[in-house]
């Protein structure tokens, strides 16, 4: 039997790179402003500080198992096998 | 539509150095991951609602004829429904449900990897429904529930005489406005013998996580930036906002 392997490998691997290289970029979100021609820079959020922006965890919570999330099941939209 | 405080503007933003900046940001990311536990548990306790079993039939009306609510559950064993205010003889649907219901396609391309099936469903007839629903360019599943006691029984649509007699049950609570239509979302799930049970239900501002565009606005420097006494006053159809200058 094979060792479960990690979120960043599992990850990495649907981008074609090692969990090293895949976990040098992470994701993010910032928020910035413009007033008379200066640019501030007002919010950034990381990690599950971006969770409320993922649309499908919103439902999915309302759900009766919740997030029901035993493994790393998302993928890019057209990758999902049909069922 | 409960009043929510927003900052108009930058006005009272103090610009500070790249050092302050993040020392103030640490101190509200204490409390926003306070916040992301306390949803934790509250999903949690959610998961821990008892259910009802659902007894009677619904028959809806949809592109493809006529559906139960097994049904809708595409063969999964979760279903979420959106209840969409559409009355009968309305000519569109509600204005600000279709403000939701610009993400239910992309969502819809995730849940169901979920063992989890998602539908709209709305008291106007099929006939009117589809010519909106191909206006609007939705792909998501939309049913009628015109002539059965579905919206009836969620409590997302009235009789004249609830309405009149003010014994119409909204959000858990009498009903305080003069309406026939109200929005929400349910959950249902099914087990393996295709018994339905109804898990959730939720209103108002119940469904406020469900809209991304907020979700994205609460982490700009203005907000929602709404008029306090006319919320979504600026919403309209997707199709009808003008270009931005």
């Amino acid at each position: 039997m094979q060792a479960p392997q990690s979120i960043p490998s599992v990850l990495a691997a649907a981008c074609g790179l090692d969990a090293a290289a895949y976990t040098r970029e992470l994701p993010g979100m910032s928020a910035f402003a413009l007033e008379d021609g200066v640019v501030y820079h007002t919010y950034s959020t990381y990690e599950r500080g971006l969770d409320i922006l993922w649309g499908a965890y919103q439902w999915l919570d309302r759900a009766p198992l919740g997030r029901n999330e035993p493994d790393e099941w998302w993928r890019r939209r057209d990758e999902y096998k049909k069922r | 539509m409960p009043k929510i405080k927003t900052v108009h503007g930058m006005e009272n933003r103090k610009v500070v150095s790249q050092k302050e900046w993040i020392a103030a940001r640490k101190k509200l990311l204490v409390k926003e991951k306070k916040f992301s536990k306390l949803r934790d548990q509250l999903n949690l306790q959610r998961r821990k609602l008892p259910c009802v079993k659902v007894a009677k039939e619904y028959i809806f009306d949809g592109p493809t004829g006529k559906a139960t609510l097994g049904d809708l559950f595409d063969g999964k064993s979760q279903l979420v429904i959106y209840h969409f205010m559409f009355g009968p003889g309305w000519g569109e649907g509600c204005e600000h449900c279709s403000f939701w219901a610009d993400y239910f396609d992309s969502v819809n391309a995730h849940i169901g990897q979920r063992d989890t099936a998602f539908a709209v469903i709305s008291r106007a007839p099929w006939k009117e429904i589809a010519p909106f629903k191909k206006r609007m360019g939705w792909r998501f599943k939309w049913v009628s529930s015109f002539k059965t006691d579905f919206n009836f029984d969620f409590n997302v649509s009235f009789t004249p005489d609830q309405i009149k007699n003010r014994k119409a049950i909204y959000n858990y609570a009498p009903l305080d406005m003069d309406i026939d239509e109200r929005e929400g979302a349910s959950a249902f799930y099914r087990d393996k013998s295709g018994d339905i049970y109804h898990t959730y239900s939720t209103y108002e501002r119940g469904i406020d996580l469900m809209n991304t565009t907020y979700n994205f606005l609460d982490l700009t420097a203005k907000g929602r930036d709404e008029n306090p006494d006319a919320t979504q006053d600026w919403v309209r159809y997707h199709d009808e906002y003008k270009p931005a200058k």
